[in-house]
């Protein structure tokens, strides 16, 4: 590989860090659906396992949306990216802790992530979104106690 | 400042050390996957983690994980904070990182708050743990915090 291509790579890498990075600030309360869904394709998907599969960006706003509606408050703590570059595609892992208020209480999450995305324009787009929820808990429970409590109420 | 060829290579070995230490999450979130985890480690390595152990060698490496995957039934390891240092030929290298994981221990929900320091070193193309020191600053029930009860007995 050329110098040129091996410093495309390691840019690249860090464009989709700031990129993933921005989708979780977008996440986080009061919940910009328009600025979320901007981060995807026009045909990208959001796959959501138990909570539902979001495709197209006016789904994945609609849905982001109603989110501010249901919880005032949470943060997406996002790290531990591993991410892979393969010209003008791309794959992501990362890991997820979030503090949402939930009916009024508080609760921590525990999630990891997946995506792929396509370079668009000069833009790295999400083409596809996933999550594992490994807890969703009340603050005063605990994942043994209680690993996932209501989101959807 | 060095040529760009060093630049570049200095760059690839942080970004090939931060991926290392992601899988190593990955395998210890995945039941603590003794065959894959001891795979990462160089042949001599040392995992020493105080008063959890010291362990010396694939063989040893390798029990120790077996152990913790009948204890932790449920892991995340969140890696952050980090800081990776390599100098030239880049087939070493140093790494100080932060960990936060909540885990299920003997049916138990409990928070680990540790940092590491490690020591890498480049076998062929890969990058192997060479030592890893992890320095356990809690490890405490749920219910309790680390104030009440900054470290709970292992069994």
């Amino acid at each position: 590989m050329s110098i040129e291509d091996r410093i495309r790579t390691l840019e690249e890498i860090e464009a989709v860090r700031r990129v993933l990075a921005a989708v979780g600030a977008t996440c986080d309360a009061p919940y910009d659906g328009a600025a979320f869904a901007g981060h995807f394709s026009e045909d990208g998907v959001m796959d959501l396992m138990e909570m539902g599969v979001y495709t197209g960006r006016a789904a994945i706003q609609e849905f982001i949306d109603g989110m501010r509606a249901r919880v005032p408050f949470t943060m997406h703590y996002w790290d531990g990216y591993a991410i892979d570059i393969d010209g003008d595609e791309a794959t992501a892992t990362w890991y997820g802790f979030e503090t949402p208020n939930l009916n009024g209480t508080a609760h921590i999450g525990g999630l990891t992530h997946d995506a792929t995305l396509k370079k668009i324009d000069g833009c790295w787009m999400v083409t596809r979104l996933g999550q594992e929820l490994h807890f969703m808990t009340p603050y005063d429970k605990g994942w043994v106690r209680q690993r996932v409590a209501d989101q959807t109420a | 400042m060095a040529d760009l060829e060093e630049r570049v290579q200095r760059l690839e070995a942080i970004e090939g050390i931060r991926r290392l230490k992601i899988r190593y999450a990955q395998l210890c979130d995945a039941n603590y996957d003794p065959p894959g985890l001891t795979a990462l480690f160089t042949e001599d390595a040392v995992w020493d983690g105080g008063d959890l152990g010291r362990y010396e060698g694939h063989d040893q490496i390798r029990g120790f994980w077996e152990g913790a995957s009948k204890a932790f039934t449920f892991a995340l390891h969140y890696m952050i904070g980090h800081t990776i240092d390599v100098d030239p030929p880049f087939t070493s290298g140093t790494g100080h990182w932060y960990i936060w994981e909540p885990a299920t221990v003997n049916g138990r929900a409990v928070f680990l708050g540790a940092t590491y320091d490690d020591v890498y070193q480049k076998v062929g193309d890969n990058w192997r743990f060479k030592q890893v020191n992890a320095n356990l600053h809690f490890f405490t029930p749920y219910e309790d915090g680390w104030v009440k009860t900054p470290m709970m007995p292992m069994d």
